[in-house]
């Protein structure tokens, strides 16, 4: 992949590595003992996947009264949490398949990762959908196989049968399309180690042995899950949109929604991918691989995405005054005064306001800034589906019916219980995965490590040396 | 001859006794099933097993394991008939004419029967009474023969809240002993309607000639009865017939849901409500004056605000008007109203009544004041206009209010002093808790020798007897009632009595060793002497007892006579209540649990009070004000509902009372229901609200007053954590002045700030449709705008639809007239009781957890200050076009043919969108195991209040489920189905017979259930039928119409009939 670069790009990989730096580097993590960091991340971790067994145990016990959901309100936390890290598994995808795409060579330093974050948030999110059910040793009735339970067969018009195969999907391609990547940095792995590590990464590496053929399927079939998985990026979030859009409930029913949904879930996942990298570059020393370069890159996007879902929320207010429509503007009204005005001043401040700080260079370069924004993000993430769900069904149509909706211990502690599951299988992740895709960051090594650019990029040099330094 | 052989014989091998035959001899069948032989053969061939036998092992056995392993289902034994009775056809329902009794509520009643026992009561449609209609009151009544609380046999209190058992002999024999030793008898029940039990309770009097019955009346319209016997010589309760009253002037009386007998006077009053000319439309008038917004107030036309001490004040004032316009003699009066525009009013008033008057029309003036001088003016006020003969009939009296609440006086002094031997208390009377002087009873009670209670479930009184002898429950026992003078219903019993219980008649005739001691003879007996002769249609008596028995009723013909008021009412002008001081304070009896006796009752217990939609509470009604800007005022700056009060009366303190800001309460007055915390009950009574009644005080003539002034109420701080409301928005376009004196719209106004929620576009909600006789033309045309410009929305769809399907065959729909309604709820209980909808408590509802599947909603409009009320039915609107079924992702949910949207509970996973997606909000979903269905076997805190148990846990209460309709698990979502079980009925009935379905033979529980008729249910392809009657009514429309749902309940409109001069 030795293409021809830009002299104006700057290096993507710093510290003049050679390849078999590029190896211990990354590899070493996984071959030396845990960091007493880690130990602990860890316990925190399954504490808090305990919490999710209990509560989810509770709930399937005592039935969905364990929530506080009601009669007006049917969603609350549960379709919130669903629909958060869903959003939240977008990035991963993105960045391997459409970044793929494009020809970004960026997205080496981080798409490893990245996809693990995303498989991981979506199995946080499809627990959701299977625990929110009343009658939870039903769900298979959702599965289009043959039955005996007489002619009934599932509903194709329902859109939440649309998540079921959605969400089954993306969940397959991008496990897919993670672990091949995977593959030939399992190899690398298996040939350094010993004993039954040696043993458990030839079983993960399927005999990798570098040849060239194997080197061409690889290459193939990833652009062939690249191919697959882009419009899936697109479509797992618009499809998650029809939840509400196709329904008649006022707040719910826009046509703006998937591109909304879609805008808004590369904002949030993007988010989520810096707040996990800033912490796993810095624990595992991997700052010459993901740069400053990279957390600006993402910055940007954030920027971008950040102002699509502005756009999306200004639209929606002209809408519903435009519409004339009288449930339509209540609907508006109510969402930005109405009993839950904080939750729609969290998600404009959160998603709107705040990102607009990354206009500045010096912002998006800032780790601090970068870190704390990210979280914010995510805030305002899961306000919007919050005030998207629980504003429009507590104030609909008849008044009568109006109701209010705050969660109970329980819908706390599952979504508390979730960030246990996600942080469990990221911190085993990085136990025995290569965080960075070792072979994708040797591929440009040569037309993007600081070494080969350095001299090529004459008046520059001062300010790769000094982002170099900011690295450190 | 060998040993086998019995001596004959019936062939050669059995005689040698064969070795082949013997062998046969074990086998039933002489020669196998030819496919035992071929099966044999084959097998035999094959030698051995083989892959499929194999096959068939295994899965038997893993089969077998799995079912011995795990499912270990709890018996529940059903035993069959022995013999089958002759009149039980399993699964197919009986019905018996009735009549529910509780106290002093009576009403004609059709039972409904399942393999012997009773499970929903319906209205009597041959009744001129009732008209067929019910109240809520007697639907739940059901519910308490299944009441796990009653008592079980009679016995003996302990004094330590225990009963000790005793047989009936024991008990009757120890009673008659104690009984003839002598000494003051005196007997205490509520208004007996019953002939057959005053006769019994005569026997009882020949008896034991010490004896004397004493009457009285928890809510008492002693003064009325008084006044009556001042002003006409005659101590009775008038019969009213609202239906010719062009004309309501109500001073308080709460007459369509609690007073005396609102069924009957719902049915009557709601006749003149109906439009039937759309050119002019004709509507009777209601002028309401009281301080609270009372159930009845809601339904007003014109509600004038003022203090309940001001009562007298504002009947004189009345009277003055009326007076001067008639020549009559004015009466003195001096003090004006708080209410300015009260104290205007009584001009327009009188104009309004005599301009009736003169065009040939009835109207009534009404007061449900316990002041005997109110209500003798009263009296002339309404002999003035002529009401009597007209509207209000003292010959064809009613029966339902006979107490004298001075007598109680007198027995309460007789008891302190000891004079009194023995004490009989019957029926739902329960003195110690109901009367305002309670703790004086209960101090009388203790220096009474022998007190004998005859209820049927525990209550204060009964509790503080020395022996009980419980009662049946009216469906159990023999009876009759006469409400009005020539009304006479018959209550016959339905099942067995389920426990040692014997109804209060036979017990008096025990004791008082009469000949016939079987009362259903004795009330034969008193019919063949009283009835019998005064009808010609029968000649013997028995066809005579037999068709009354099957109608339930005799009605006989009446002749109403004019009377005029006989005495002079100048010295009464003085003797009417003064005008009081500081905070006033009006007690009302909730339509719920009434005056206490209901409370037993969860269903009633859970139905939402019409007005304040709260439910398992007792409330403090506070005014609340609107500042002309941007807010309102609270009473004592009680921002929220449910927040605890002190209630302070002289040395009176009642402690922790929620309150709810009511609109129309008047300024410095507050409204307290009562007939809340009882002492001793059934768990759904115990806890439940706060004790008030011993705040009430008796007038000088002995009378109880419901009203109090100098009340004061103090914010504690603390709140009802679980306050239960049903209803948390309750305006819909609220008007008023703001402080430039131009009217707005003030939900638009109102509460704009931040967090309280933005309460604009409320007015235009296709929601409710609203309109005055003097803007009728210009609204209906509003309506056909706004339904042409839906109807115009509607046809630009893509999608062609399923309609072609809907004109074949039935397509059923609804038509509900809310100028009809009048929200008294007793739809909603018969839904209950018909569909197996579970209770859930408070603690549920608190969180919006309630499961009814049809709710009243309830919205104020009009004036801000004192504003009109809208009941709304609202159920499943079986909407052609259902957002709610597309949705469901396993087809749960789903239209029949018919256009019914159905629910397959089986099929149902509970993923709630469908009730997310419904915009009429009417999808329950069973958030935890309200009936004891589910998996988990009891795995739910008990979401009744202190129960042992959880509600429909006890096998006894589970026979009051309708076994027609599955009982819901927790996890699935149930809704209002058009009670799909009887459309099937009727179906099934109209096939059996041969002919076509006619539209009378199905009727939901909400149709039957109305005292109003307001609820009409029908079939669209019909063509002459009544829902296309009703549906091409220019009045009806269809809520959330341009949404393009296609519901099928049509609404007709409210059209208020106002006094322009009073707005």
């Amino acid at each position: 992949m030795s293409i021809v670069v830009s002299p104006t790009r700057e290096p993507l990989v710093f510290g003049s590595k050679t390849y078999h730096q590029v190896t211990e580097d990354i590899c070493s993590p996984s071959e030396k003992a845990p960091s007493r960091q880690w130990v602990i991340g860890f316990i925190i971790a399954v504490t808090f996947l305990a919490v999710f067994v209990f509560c989810v145990s509770w709930q399937i016990f005592y039935g969905v009264g364990a929530w506080n959901l009601n009669r007006t309100i049917g969603w609350g936390y549960d379709i919130t949490n669903f629909v958060w890290w869903v959003g939240i598994g977008h990035a991963g995808t993105l960045i391997s398949a459409i970044l793929l795409l494009f020809r970004q060579k960026w997205r080496t330093g981080v798409n490893r990762a990245a996809e693990a974050m995303t498989i991981f948030a979506v199995i946080c999110a499809a627990m959701f959908p299977v625990i929110h059910v009343g009658r939870i040793w039903l769900l298979f009735y959702f599965l289009p196989i043959p039955n005996t339970r007489g002619p009934l067969w599932i509903n194709f018009n329902s859109p939440l049968l649309w998540d079921v195969f959605a969400i089954s999907t993306y969940f397959t391609v991008s496990l897919l399309f993670w672990y091949t990547g995977l593959v030939p940095d399992f190899a690398t792995l298996r040939d350094r180690a010993v004993g039954f590590r040696r043993k458990l990464y030839n079983v993960l590496s399927f005999g990798w042995n570098g040849a060239a053929k194997h080197w061409q399927r690889f290459e193939s079939l990833s652009l062939v899950l690249a191919g697959l998985a882009t419009p899936l990026v697109l479509s797992v979030h618009t499809i998650v949109s029809f939840d509400f859009a196709t329904s008649v409930i006022p707040g719910w029913h826009t046509t703006i929604f998937p591109p909304y949904f879609v805008a808004g879930a590369i904002f949030s996942g993007f988010a989520m991918v810096q707040t996990l990298m800033l912490v796993t570059r810095k624990a595992l020393k991997l700052e010459d691989y993901i740069t400053i370069n990279h957390i600006e890159s993402m910055n940007k996007v954030i920027l971008l995405t950040g102002n699509i879902v502005g756009i999306a929320y200004l639209s929606e207010l002209f809408i519903a005054w435009y519409s004339q429509f009288v449930y339509e503007q209540f609907a508006f009204a109510n969402r930005a005064a109405g009993i839950y005005w904080w939750s729609y001043f969290a998600m404009m401040t959160c998603n709107v306001l705040s990102p607009q700080v990354f206009w500045s260079r010096k912002i998006r370069r800032s780790i601090w800034w970068t870190f704390f924004m990210s979280i914010f993000v995510n805030i305002g993430m899961w306000f919007e589906r919050f005030v998207i769900i629980v504003t429009s069904l507590a104030r609909d149509f008849l008044p009568s019916s109006w109701s209010y909706y705050y969660p109970s211990w329980n819908e706390i502690g599952i979504y508390l219980g979730t960030f246990g599951i996600f942080f469990t299988f990221y911190l085993i992740f990085v136990r025995i995965a290569p965080v960075v895709a070792i072979a994708e960051i040797k591929s440009i090594l040569k037309s993007s490590g600081d070494q080969y650019r350095g001299k090529n990029l004459g008046h520059d040099t001062h300010h790769a040396e000094e982002s170099h330094a900011e690295n450190h | 001859m060998s040993e086998l052989n019995q001596g004959y014989w019936g062939s050669s091998e059995e005689f040698t006794n064969d070795e082949a035959f013997v062998n046969s001899l074990h086998n039933e069948f002489y020669e196998l099933p030819i496919l035992n032989k071929l099966s044999e053969e084959e097998s035999e061939k094959s030698n051995g097993h083989k892959r499929r036998d194999f096959l068939k092992y295994l899965g038997f056995s893993i089969g077998a394991a799995t079912i011995a392993a795990s499912c270990e289902t709890p018996i529940r034994k059903a035993l069959p008939y022995v013999s089958k009775p002759d009149a039980i056809v399993p699964g197919v329902a009986n019905y018996y004419a009735s009549s529910f009794v509780k106290g002093n509520d009576v009403l004609p009643i059709v039972v409904k029967t399942r393999e012997g026992r009773p499970i929903k009561i319906e209205g009597n449609t041959l009744s001129a009474f009732s008209g067929g209609g019910t109240s809520a009151r007697a639907q739940a009544s059901v519910l308490d023969l299944y009441d796990v609380g009653r008592y079980k046999s009679p016995g003996k209190n302990d004094g330590k809240g225990g009963l000790k058992k005793t047989k009936w002999e024991d008990l009757d024999k120890e009673i008659k002993t104690k009984l003839s030793a002598g000494g003051n008898i005196r007997i205490v029940s509520n208004t007996i309607t019953s002939p057959s039990m005053n006769a019994v309770i005569q026997q009882f009097i020949t008896a034991y000639p010490t004896a004397q019955h004493v009457t009285y009346d928890p809510y008492s319209s002693s003064a009325i009865l008084q006044a009556n016997e001042k002003s006409f010589g005659k101590r009775v309760f008038p019969g009213y017939d609202f239906s010719k009253a062009q004309i309501v002037v109500n001073f308080g009386a709460d007459f369509l849901g609690t007073w005396v007998s609102p069924v009957e006077y719902t049915n009557s009053w709601s006749k003149t409500r109906k439009i039937k000319n759309f050119e002019k439309p004709e509507l009777s008038r209601l002028i309401q004056y009281e301080s609270n917004m009372s159930y009845t107030g809601s339904n007003a036309d014109n509600r004038m605000l003022i203090r309940p001490s001001e009562q007298g004040l504002a009947i004189v004032k009345l009277y003055n008007a009326v007076a001067a316009l008639t020549g009559a003699a004015s009466l003195p009066v001096s003090g004006t109203l708080k209410n300015a525009k009260s104290e205007k009013s009584f001009q327009s008033v009188a104009k309004d009544l005599l301009a009736n008057k003169n065009a040939g029309k009835a109207s009534i003036v009404l007061s449900d004041s316990n002041n005997i001088a109110e209500q003798i003016i009263i009296n002339k006020i309404n002999d003035l206009l002529g009401n009597y003969g007209q509207t209000i009939d003292l010959n064809n009296y009613s029966n339902q209010r006979k107490g004298i609440d001075s007598d109680m006086v007198k027995l309460i002094n007789e008891m302190k002093s000891g004079s009194v031997n023995t004490l009989i208390i019957l029926g739902e009377a329960n003195p110690v808790y109901d009367l305002p002087d309670g703790n004086e009873f209960a101090a009388g009670l203790k220096k009474v020798g022998l007190s004998v209670s005859l209820s049927t479930v525990p209550n204060e009184t009964s509790a503080a007897c020395t022996y009980v002898a419980p009662s049946n429950h009216y469906l159990e026992s023999w009876g009759d009632i006469q409400p009005r003078k020539n009304s006479y219903y018959v209550v016959q019993p339905t099942i067995s009595p389920l426990f040692k219980t014997r109804q209060a008649e036979q017990s008096l005739l025990a004791w008082a060793n009469s000949p016939v001691d079987d009362f259903s003879t004795f009330i034969q007996n008193i019919w063949k002497n009283t009835l019998f002769s005064q009808q010609s249609e029968y000649s013997d008596f028995q066809s005579f007892w037999n068709n009354s028995l099957h109608n339930g009723l005799i009605e006989l013909p009446s002749q109403s006579g004019s009377a005029s008021v006989a005495v002079d009412i100048a010295s009464y002008a003085a003797a009417v209540t003064k005008p009081g001081n500081g905070l006033e304070v009006k007690y009302y009896e909730p339509m719920g649990v009434g005056f206490g006796a209901y409370a037993n009752n969860p269903w009633l217990q859970e139905m939402p009070d019409p007005v304040t939609r709260t439910v398992w509470t007792t409330v403090v009604h506070i005014p609340l004000k609107w500042d002309g800007d941007s807010e309102f005022e609270y009473y004592k700056n009680l921002k929220k509902d449910g927040l605890y009060v002190d209630f302070k009366l002289g040395k009176n303190t009642v402690k922790d009372i929620p309150i709810v800001r009511q609109f129309g309460q008047m300024s410095d007055t507050i409204a307290i229901p009562v007939g809340y915390g009882r002492t001793v009950g059934n768990p759904s009574a115990l806890n439940v609200g706060n004790y008030v009644i011993n705040t009430l005080v008796r007038d000088a003539d002995g009378n109880v007053r419901y009203w109090n002034d100098n009340a004061d109420i103090t914010p504690n701080g603390d709140e009802d954590k679980h306050f239960a409301s049903v209803q948390l928005h309750h305006t819909m376009g609220v008007r008023g002045k703001d402080k430039s004196n131009k009217v707005i719209n003030v939900d638009e106004k109102a509460i704009m700030n931040l967090g309280n929620g933005y309460q604009g576009s409320l007015t235009n909600r296709s929601i409710l449709k609203s309109a005055d006789v003097s803007n009728f033309t210009e609204k209906l045309e509003e309506l056909k705008e706004f339904r042409a410009e839906a109807a115009h929305l509607n046809s630009q769809n893509l999608y062609p639809g399923y309609d072609y399907l809907y004109k074949e065959g039935h397509h059923w729909g609804m038509s509900i007239d809310l100028n009809a309604c009048t929200g008294c709820g007793a739809c909603q209980v018969a839904c209950i009781s018909e569909n197996n909808v579970p209770i859930v408590g408070k603690k549920e509802v608190h969180r919006q957890h309630e499961m009814t599947w049809l709710r009243i909603d309830r919205y104020y409009y009009g004036d801000v200050e004192s504003p009109n009320v809208f009941y709304q039915p609202m159920m499943c609107q079986h909407c052609d076009n259902a957002p709610c079924e597309n949705v469901c992702p396993v087809n749960a949910t789903n239209h029949s043919a018919e256009g019914l949207n159905q629910m397959a509970y089986n099929r149902c996973v509970g993923t709630r969108y469908c009730a997310n997606n419904c915009p009429f909000k009417v999808r329950r979903f069973n958030w935890a195991d309200y009936t004891t269905a589910d998996l988990f076997i009891r795995n739910e805190s008990n979401p009744m209040p202190d129960g042992e148990s959880l509600f429909y846990e006890e096998n006894l209460t589970r026979l009051v489920l309708n076994p027609d309709v599955t009982v819901r698990s927790r996890g699935v979502i149930e809704k209002c189905s058009l009670c799909v079980q009887r459309i099937q009925e009727g179906k099934l009935r109209a096939k059996t017979e041969m002919r076509e379905l006619k539209e009378s033979d199905i009727k939901p529980a909400c149709a039957t259930a109305c005292p109003a008729g307001a609820i009409k249910f029908g079939d669209q392809n019909m063509p002459e039928g009544t829902l296309k009657k009703e549906w091409n009514d220019p009045t009806t429309y269809f809520v959330l119409e341009e949404l393009n749902v296609r519901g099928k309940i049509g609404y007709k409109m409210r059209v208020t009939n106002k006094n322009s001069e009073l707005i």
